[in-house]
């Protein structure tokens, strides 16, 4: 039992210290409850639990927080979001690639394997709508298959375009890091309506001056016209954020900041990888925004301890 | 759109809804209540506590010391009280639709 306890108070490490404070002593009694109704100790199953929802009271990712909520918001607009990336990517970069009458064996993320993935997301979609409560599973699926097959195209030779498959990868994040709800929420029409936008402001943004049309592929001058245009996205995803933060409804801002980070971070990072091309100064500025805006989101959702509730010790031992 | 209460969270309240529990009787509690199908894990056990408090939906109600160990007891709040109900009722009244129609149909005496 001795060795039970030392493994329990081990556990409390991941929680930070006004939580273990608060509630520590109650989870190490149940632990101990469980340990000897399961003897020889606790299972593993409920020390993994105990310790990753340590991590989530840690990173504020629990849906009594701003951040939680935001997230909670953020989820499956933005796997549709996702998915609307990916059929984007399948009727303007996939299928322009493959029925070219030239061979261009380094274009594509996955070249011919490359839809399979995207319809995976999209069949995401499908099922998240009607089983809201896998969602935190099928966005792990979705996003482990989407990075090994980025890998295996590594392997065999293709030229996976890593700042698609990162945008790609990040919109499934908020449905992965989402704290569980007990009501389950579906989100049809605002997700779609988000889809909708995506998609429109994908096919205006990517539209290139060379090759004007819906079919240009996108990995000819897609990832360089998101960052060439992606100022005057930043400015109305900012401006929209601030309209709502300002009009207090704080958490559907925090979860607009969550779904525009990844375009943001992209419009920063893809011209920094290129040497010569130069960095939009408001690119720049939205990353700022983007990263105190979030700082603020995090550092609000810091776990505090709650008012002592009352303690009727006298009429729980008369009833014990 | 359609809001239902996810069935580890209507185990708990059910719970409660016989009296004030600590952790562990809750883990129990819920575990005999589904006839054994939930097993709560700990730590899904003190998040869903903690949203359910944060809600207002339960609160504390006092703890005690027991062989040394603290227990701390949870029960339903007014709120709490009216929402397990509400979802009892939708849930009776869509099961005895099925139920009707079953028999409609001939499969159950």
């Amino acid at each position: 039992m001795t060795q039970n306890l030392a493994r329990s108070q081990k556990l409390l490490r991941f929680y930070p210290k006004a939580y273990r404070e608060e509630r520590g002593e109650e989870i190490i009694a149940t632990l101990q409850d469980a340990a000897e109704a399961r003897i020889p100790r606790a299972s593993p199953s409920d020390q993994i639990s105990v310790a990753l929802y340590g991590v989530r009271v840690r990173l504020g990712l629990t849906s009594e927080t701003m951040f939680g909520k935001a997230l909670d918001i953020a989820a499956i607009p933005g796997f549709v979001m996702g998915a609307v990336f990916g059929a984007y990517l399948l009727i303007s970069a996939e299928l322009p690639v493959v029925n070219s009458k030239f061979f261009y064996p380094d274009f594509g993320p996955f070249l011919t394997v490359g839809p399979l993935f995207y319809l995976l997301w999209i069949l995401g979609v499908i099922v998240i709508f009607e089983w809201p409560q896998y969602r935190r599973r099928i966005a792990g699926l979705c996003m482990t298959l989407t990075i090994v097959g980025e890998l295996l195209a590594k392997l065999a030779h293709r030229n996976p375009n890593i700042w698609e498959i990162a945008i790609l990868v990040s919109l499934g994040l908020p449905s992965l890091l989402a704290p569980d709800v007990y009501v389950t929420r579906r989100r049809v029409l605002p997700s779609l309506c988000v889809g909708l936008v995506t998609f429109a402001t994908l096919f205006f943004a990517t539209g290139s001056n060379v090759n004007p049309g819906f079919f240009n592929s996108f990995y000819w001058s897609g990832t360089y016209e998101i960052a060439r245009r992606q100022p005057y996205v930043d400015i109305l995803l900012l401006a929209l954020f601030a309209v709502l933060w300002f009009s207090k409804r704080r958490e559907v801002a925090g979860a607009t900041l969550i779904l525009a980070g990844p375009w943001i971070i992209v419009g920063v990072a893809y011209p920094l990888s290129l040497q010569n091309l130069p960095v939009d100064t408001l690119n720049v500025i939205a990353l700022i925004v983007w990263a105190v805006g979030m700082a603020l989101i995090v550092t609000t959702s810091r776990y505090r301890p709650r008012p002592p509730a009352p303690v009727e010790l006298s009429t729980l031992n008369s009833e014990s | 759109m359609i809001k239902e209460m996810r069935e580890p969270t209507f185990l708990v309240l059910a719970t409660l809804a016989e009296g004030k529990r600590h952790g562990y009787a809750i883990i129990q509690g819920v575990a005999a209540l589904s006839e054994g199908e939930v097993e709560l894990k700990a730590g899904t056990l003190y998040a869903m506590l903690d949203r359910l408090t944060f809600d207002g939906v339960i609160e504390s109600a006092g703890e005690e010391i027991v062989d040394g160990r603290l227990r701390r007891y949870y029960e339903l709040t007014s709120e709490g009280t009216s929402l397990l109900g509400e979802e009892s009722k939708r849930r009776v009244k869509v099961s005895n639709i099925a139920l009707r129609r079953l028999r409609f149909v001939g499969g159950i005496a």
